[in-house]
């Protein structure tokens, strides 16, 4: 061990430096850990007393029945909103209590936001450079309405950071519901599933009237806007883009492709089912699949041969899921599987045997 | 090199490069890891999971969750994951053959009738017997499968088959999960739009103390038992950092089985969980990532930090160990399995990276450190460790290891923060600190067994025993194709962590009680040693008196005795162990007997140095049995002794044999105690408490532990320690001489050098004569200045000589170069080195030297020895026969001269007035000039002397003219014996003085007296104490007497005196020499100009002096008159003295091994 720490040129004393500024570290990080769990309890002590004057304020202003927006706290909640840290504590408990609250309730907390000034604090946060903070100042802007950022906000709905977008997008929504996808005509980014989750999240009150976008963003070029486009028509049950869909089943992406078929089955037109077996894939199982489980839906009796031929396909799957669409479509109903010729085989028994219970049960 | 230092080396620059290495991933790993965790952070801080979990556009989730034998809790854990807040998701649990009524439970809680469900099975599975589902609507996403028992992997490939939804998240069902886990665990999934995220890992808590109510998390708490609460930690590290760090990579190879998220059509394509591992989560991965490779397709694997799954650890040894076990177990199997990934950069970073880091850090970590511990206890008990660096880099590990689970703690309380308690967070530090000692080792043990285990099995294919599928039926099978599934046969019974495990009947009836009994003899040991230890102390004191601060010296021997038991215990005991589960009895008989053989050693090690006052080392092995036949016999063995060592080997057969029995010491007494010897022998104590010292050079002695001395020289010596330190040491070429000689040809002659012939001290001291004088050395044996001369801090016991001296040349700070009389003839007569055990142990290897008897030879001198004893002891015979000097030892003493009285039967031969004599009686009349030397006798142990009782009554008088007190009377005669030695040797110097005065050749002679060493038998005061001699250079040819404070040695005799008589009296000398002296110092105040090696016996080549400095070990002393010394803390100085010594010692090595001193071109001149 000598002979290595000599040729690694490495002198003891060295190495008891280095044994010193680990312990060094070590009794610094200690302290800021001790000090810091410290100052944390603390912290909680104090926000539980902000959290109480906080949680009057907001009470007395969610039951307010005038408009009268000149509410004002009392001294020591006014002296309190000097210090930044309870003024963002305020701002995450109103916004809190407007996520639980609708009507009027909602518009006394957004005036009350206003009067103290709170969305400035939120507007500073976008021209942060920290791309988290901008993303909370246009989460806070959002929540509470502002729509006056919009400007601002909009130019977010193609910014490189993924959370930055996603909330500017959530925005738009927040201020104008459907057209607030207009994003969608500008942004360059793919829009992820999670996003177009949240996006369909917030429209899933909405009534718009003018779905008219949809067919141009089932054109676009970002295949992410298709998929969502596809999403939007069936979510908001849009015949006038039928065939746009239909299109889509062209489309090189399975995951298109998939939607599309999705988007069929909840809204068929005359020849769906034809179309359907026509663009039937045969070495994709996720396709097949897609499509059997949707002639279940909309199939009738001309589609039995079909689903016949699939009944005896070499994977049991493909196989389960015909025979659960013929079960529904076939003339005899459920009743056909006991007739059928490969009934006491397997794998046919037993899946014959699961639709039974199935509908039994 | 030789092929140990080969090994050596690579084993301590391969340890040291892993250490590196890994001490740098780590390092990475934990800067890695904070990034990712603030982006995780920051990307969540707002987002709304609850009002997202009802949204029916969520892909559906199956959580599958196998369950063996939960009846307990199945009922509660099976609620609390049906209350979890997530739309799209089915519930499936697979009931791997439970043998208790889980199933019986769950169908009367939740109201399951059987259904005839169609599986299609893609993963092949042990049957299904039944799929049972819920009459009642609100249990409709509830869905339990019966099967045969075929363990956790079958158990979830079964629910992989059955289950509906792309997405699959595998739990363990006594896991408490968070209400928006699954949310959080899909989000990954569904967010990247470049890549496919195929698998999403989550955190891991420990649930341990944690309040749970309905199978809901309420309240976190840090666990109370320490194992769970070091687990805590482990898993803070592990999870927050470690996890996180290779997400950010996307290297991850493990995503736990207890609580993972897959996408189900990746799995499905990879042929789901391997049965043929125990560590079929870690194997899915790799597997999965290996598919995705190869078949091009850019993925992912994340990592949830947020605590999302809390689960209950292990708490006890039993169910950790085996939890350990298995994970390595598990590790093994699937690098093994997927071994074509191992650098192979077809896999990008799983393949260069990720693998090879588990292959060398978690795989090898555990082998590597037990190879490192077991290399380390080795070489420490060779003494081959540089301790001070070994504590070093020791410090640096543990401070580094302290360091970064700190860290993780930090990055806990700053993230999550789940501990807020400030007493937990404390109790959370303590444990960090606590870890390598206990839990680690523990971990690596159970990683050991894990691999002993694995190998087992692999020998074991062929033919299989299956445990079977029914309780109590075992069935042997001929297995055609061995194949790995039936090597994990014996884990169909789906054991968790959890359950009460079995005690493994090896563990419990063998090797507990043997580590028990292991433990009770090892207290009975020390209290034996302790009892030794105690008779050496109180013999001392009655012996020499109580030394100063006895209770300190009493308890450092009580300390020393102590932890050399618990620094070497760690061997016999491990013996013991080993063959109590061989045999008992062979385990006791040979624990007695080493025990007694052990405790004898001691006896025998204290009487020595009662005896001698100082303690027995390596150089008993270079001692002939004559010599040590001649030194005990000298110092013959007491009745008393014989009595006392007797009476306590009795009584520790006794308590060996009955008290044992009675010590009945529970497993983690037993263990601690154990541990105890493993920390002890790992930090060598031994080591360490010995370097705690009393004080004076007695009390040191004394409080040593003598076995520790005895048994760590020998291994040192017998392992060539010394050289191989030496040869590691600086280069020569980087320390500059430190007697500025220059050096002909160090490479083949390394002491060769020229001789400065300008110098010379003594010649303005002297009158020329017109002859060539004569020269006697007088040697007196054990002649120190602590008792001889003006300056005696003993008082003076040498009246003649103190006259003489006034009379003289005479040197105060004169130093002898050897500790024992085997260095004084070469180290005076030739200024020689050492070899590796004196140079006159050389024997017939002795290389060719000058000496002052040859070169007085060449100049027509004669040279005699005349010694009382037999001058075979110390091989002096050989040393004089080579050197040309006539020997007169006692075989040639004629009748008329009167031997020493005998001590028990022996004695050393004739006495001092007897050689004197008989030297005058020999040289008188002798014309030819003549170089003689008397060695004398009397005042060696045992100190028994002619006419004794005259003696003691001269030292009687002696102390009354000193003026001593009745305390320092009463001090003194404890040595009685000693002094009376001294005054009887004096006193025949004085009769050899007085009739020599009358001899024709007196006015032509030069005496020159001196000591070969100081005697240890009157306890030493310091560690140059015993090297401290007068030099008394008396002639009538001395125009003036002169006192000289400078220090010189024996080394600087021969040079000094052949100068000398170059120029007084044109001698032929060398030109060149190999002297180490420089020639003595004249100067009247107190300096040094040399530099010295000190051998203290014919093993211990331990001192150093230079300038105004002794190095001592690795203690520096500065020196001042007197010889007086203060421990002082110069590093410069002391690496200076360090290096200088150490090119000696190299210098001195080569002599041994090339046994060349002078070209023969020079001998033969």
């Amino acid at each position: 061990m000598y002979n290595a720490i000599q040729i690694l040129n490495i002198q003891a004393h060295e190495l008891v430096g280095i044994i010193y500024l680990f312990l060094i570290l070590l009794i610094l990080l200690f302290t800021f850990i001790f000090s810091f769990t410290i100052l944390q309890v603390r912290k909680d002590s104090n926000r539980t007393n902000w959290h109480l004057h906080i949680a009057n304020i907001v009470s007395e202003i969610i039951f307010r029945d005038d408009e009268d927006s000149s509410f004002k706290p009392d001294p020591p909640v006014m002296a309190l909103l000097q210090n930044e840290s309870f003024r963002q504590c305020l701002i995450n408990e109103i916004i809190n209590t407007q996520k639980s609250l609708s009507g009027n309730s909602t518009t006394n907390l957004k005036k009350f936001y206003e009067t103290l000034q709170l969305d400035i604090d939120s507007a500073k946060k976008i021209k942060s450079s920290k791309w988290h903070l901008k993303a909370k100042g246009v989460n806070e802007l959002a929540m509470m309405g502002q729509a006056k950022y919009v400007k601002e906000i909009f130019r977010l709905t193609n910014h490189p950071n993924v959370l930055v977008r996603n909330e500017a997008q959530c925005a738009l929504i927040n201020f104008y519901e459907f057209a607030g996808l207009r994003f969608l005509n500008v942004t360059t980014y793919q829009i992820s599933q999670w996003q177009q989750i949240q996006l369909l999240d917030k429209l899933k009150s909405v009534h718009p009237k003018n779905l008219a976008p949809i067919k141009k963003w089932l054109r676009s070029g970002n295949e992410s806007i298709v998929v969502f486009a596809i999403k939007l028509a069936s979510f908001f049950k849009c015949y006038d883009v039928y065939d746009d869909v239909i299109n889509c089943l062209q489309h090189d992406r399975m995951e298109i492709k998939l939607q599309a078929i999705e988007y069929l089955k909840k809204i068929p037109g005359e020849n769906t089912s034809e179309v359907l077996m026509n663009n039937y894939i045969y070495d994709h199982k996720i396709h097949r699949l897609s499509i059997i489980d949707a002639l279940k839906n909309i199939g009738n009796d001309q589609q039995v041969p079909f689903l016949l031929h699939q009944l005896n396909d070499v994977d049991d799957d493909i196989k389960a899921a015909s025979a659960k669409s013929l079960a529904e479509i076939h003339p005899l109903g459920i009743s056909f599987l006991q007739s059928h010729a490969l009934a006491d085989q397997d794998p046919w028994k037993a899946i014959f045997l699961q639709l039974k219970n199935d509908y039994a049960a | 090199m030789t092929c140990q230092s080969i090994i050596f080396h690579l084993f301590t620059y391969g340890i040291l490069l892993y250490s590196f290495l890994l001490l740098v991933s780590y390092l990475f790993i934990g800067f890695y890891s904070i990034g990712e965790i603030r982006r995780h952070l920051r990307r969540n801080s707002f987002a709304d999971f609850r009002m997202l979990a009802a949204s029916d556009q969520l892909p559906g989730i199956s959580i599958i969750a196998p369950a063996y034998n939960e009846a307990a809790n199945i009922i509660e854990n099976v609620r609390s994951m049906l209350s979890i807040h997530y739309n799209t998701l089915e519930l499936i649990i697979v009931n791997d053959g439970s043998k208790d009524d889980s199933l019986k439970r769950l169908i009367a809680a939740y109201d399951l009738y059987k259904t005839d469900m169609y599986v299609n099975e893609q993963i092949a599975t042990k049957p299904i017997k039944g799929i049972y589902k819920s009459r009642n609507p609100v249990f409709k996403k509830l869905i339990i499968i019966d099967k045969v028992n075929g363990g956790k992997a079958d158990a979830l490939n079964v629910g992989i088959n059955v289950s509906k939804y792309g997405y699959i998240v595998c739990v363990d069902v006594d896991c408490v999960l968070e209400q928006d886990a699954l949310l959080k665990m899909i989000k990954p999934f569904l967010e990247e739009t470049t890549v496919k995220v195929i698998a999403s890992g989550g955190v891991i808590r420990i649930a341990n103390d944690c309040k749970i109510e309905n199978g809901r998390l309420i309240k976190v708490n840090l666990p109370k038992k320490l194992l769970p609460r070091i687990q805590t930690l482990e898993y803070i590290r592990a999870f927050l950092l470690g996890r996180m760090a290779w997400s950010r990579l996307n290297g991850l190879l493990l995503i736990s089985g207890a609580f993972g998220a897959f996408d189900k059509e990746i799995v499905i394509k990879c042929g789901g969980y391997n049965t043929k591992t125990v560590g079929e989560d870690m194997e899915l991965i790799v597997r999965m990532r290996r598919y995705m490779e190869e078949l091009k397709i850019a993925y992912r694997v994340t990592f949830i930090p947020d605590p999302l799954c809390w689960t209950e650890a292990p708490a006890n040894y039993k169910i950790l160990g085996r939890q350990r076990n298995r994970w390595t177990r598990g590790t093994i199997e699937t690098l093994r399995m997927h071994k074509v990934m191992f650098f192979n950069p077809k896999y990008h970073i799983i393949g260069m990276i990720s693998y090879p880091y588990w292959f060398f850090f978690e795989f090898l970590a555990p082998l590597i450190e037990f190879i490192g511990i077991a290399g380390f206890l080795l070489f420490a008990f060779f003494g081959l460790i540089a301790w001070p660096v070994f504590f070093t880099l020791l410090g640096c590990i543990l401070s580094f290891g302290f360091l970064y689970s700190v860290f993780a703690i930090l990055m806990e309380v700053l993230t999550y923060n789940q501990y807020k308690n400030k007493y937990a967070i404390i109790r959370l530090v303590a444990a960090a600190f606590v870890e390598p000692f206990i839990f680690h080792p523990f971990a690596v043990w159970s990683a050991l067994k894990g691999y002993i285990d694995y190998l087992r099995k692999k020998n074991s294919w062929g033919e299989m025993t299956r445990q079977g599928f029914n309780p109590g039926t075992v069935q042997a099978q001929v297995v055609q194709e061995p194949s790995p599934v039936d090597e994990v046969v014996e884990l169909p019974e789906m054991i968790t962590e959890k359950e009460t495990v079995q005690p493994s009947s090896f563990f419990y009836k063998k090797l507990l009680p043997g580590i028990k009994e292991a433990a009770a003899y090892s207290l009975v040991a020390m209290a034996c040693m302790v009892m030794a230890a105690l008779y050496e102390f109180l013999r001392g004191a009655q012996q020499f008196g109580m030394p100063q601060n006895f209770l300190k010296v009493f308890s450092l021997g009580l300390v020393n005795t102590i932890s050399f038991i618990l620094n070497f215990g760690i061997i016999p005991l491990s013996v013991f162990i080993f063959l109590f589960v061989i045999s008992k009895q062979v385990a006791r008989f040979f624990m007695i007997t080493f025990l007694i053989l052990f405790i004898g050693v001691q006896l025998a090690l204290a009487q020595y140095f009662l005896e001698t006052l100082v303690p027995l080392g390596a150089d008993l092995w270079k001692y002939s049995i004559a010599d040590i036949q001649q030194t005990v016999g000298a110092a013959g063995i007491s009745t008393s002794f014989i009595w006392c060592a007797s009476g306590i080997l009795a009584i520790s057969i006794f308590l060996f044999i009955s008290l044992q029995k009675k010590i009945i010491l529970n497993a983690y007494a037993a263990y601690g105690l154990l541990l105890l010897f493993v920390i002890s022998t790992v930090f060598s104590s031994a080591s360490i408490t010995s370097k705690w010292k009393p004080g004076q050079e007695f009390s040191n002695n004394i409080s040593l532990s003598k076995s520790y001395f005895f048994y760590n020289s020998t291994c040192r010596f017998f392992n060539n320690i010394e050289r191989q330190i030496i040869n590691a040491d600086t280069p020569s070429a980087m320390v500059a001489d430190a007697n500025a000689f220059k050096y002909i040809d160090e490479a083949n002659y390394p002491f060769l050098h020229t001789v400065d012939t300008t110098s010379d001290v003594l010649s303005p001291f002297f009158n020329k004569q017109a002859v060539a004088p004569n020269i006697v050395f007088i040697v007196v044996e054990g002649l120190g200045t602590a008792f001889s001369n003006k300056d005696a801090y003993l008082g003076s016991f040498t009246p003649f000589l103190d006259s003489l001296s006034g009379k003289s040349l005479y040197w105060n700070n004169f130093l002898s170069a050897g500790g024992r009389s085997f260095a004084m003839l070469p180290s005076v007569f030739g200024s020689l080195p050492f070899s590796k055990n004196g140079f006159a142990e050389l024997a017939e290897q002795m290389p060719q030297h000058q000496s002052l008897f040859t070169v007085l030879k060449e100049n027509g001198y004669e040279s005699n020895f005349f010694y009382g004893g037999n001058a075979d002891f110390d091989r002096m015979n050989i040393f004089l026969n080579r050197n040309g000097a006539v020997i007169h030892d006692e075989k040639s003493f004629a009748a008329g001269y009167e031997k020493m009285p005998s001590a028990n039967g022996f004695t050393w031969g004739y006495g001092d007035e007897e050689v004197l004599r008989k030297y005058n009686e020999t040289t008188k009349g002798i014309t030819t000039p003549m170089c003689n030397v008397v060695l004398t006798l009397s005042t060696h142990n045992p100190f028994i002397i002619k006419e004794e009782k005259r003696f003691n009554a001269l030292f009687e008088d002696r102390m009354q003219l000193l003026g001593f007190n009745d305390a320092e009377k009463e001090e003194h005669r404890r040595y009685r014996d000693q002094y009376s030695s001294v005054l009887y040797t004096d006193n025949a110097i004085r009769q050899l003085m007085t009739s020599y005065a009358g001899r024709a050749d007196f006015k032509n002679t030069i005496f020159i007296i001196t000591g070969d060493h100081r005697m240890p038998e009157i306890p030493i005061s310091s560690k140059i104490d015993r090297y401290h001699v007068p030099l008394i250079i008396y002639s009538p040819m001395l125009k003036t007497a002169a006192s000289f404070t400078a220090v010189s040695s024996h080394l600087d005799i021969m040079p000094s005196l052949l100068s000398f008589l170059h120029h007084q009296y044109n001698f032929k000398t060398p030109a060149v020499a190999t002297w180490l002296g420089t020639g003595l110092d004249t100067a009247h105040t107190f300096r040094n100009l040399h530099a010295y090696p000190l051998m203290q016996t014919k093993n211990d080549l331990v001192d150093y002096v230079m300038n105004d400095y002794l190095l001592n070990g690795d203690d520096l002393y500065k020196i001042s008159d007197h010889m007086n010394i203060d421990l002082v803390s110069d590093d410069r100085q002391k690496e200076k003295l360090k290096n200088a010594f150490s090119a000696f010692k190299r210098k001195n090595n080569t002599l041994a091994a090339a046994k060349q001193m002078l070209p023969d071109s020079l001998m033969n001149r």
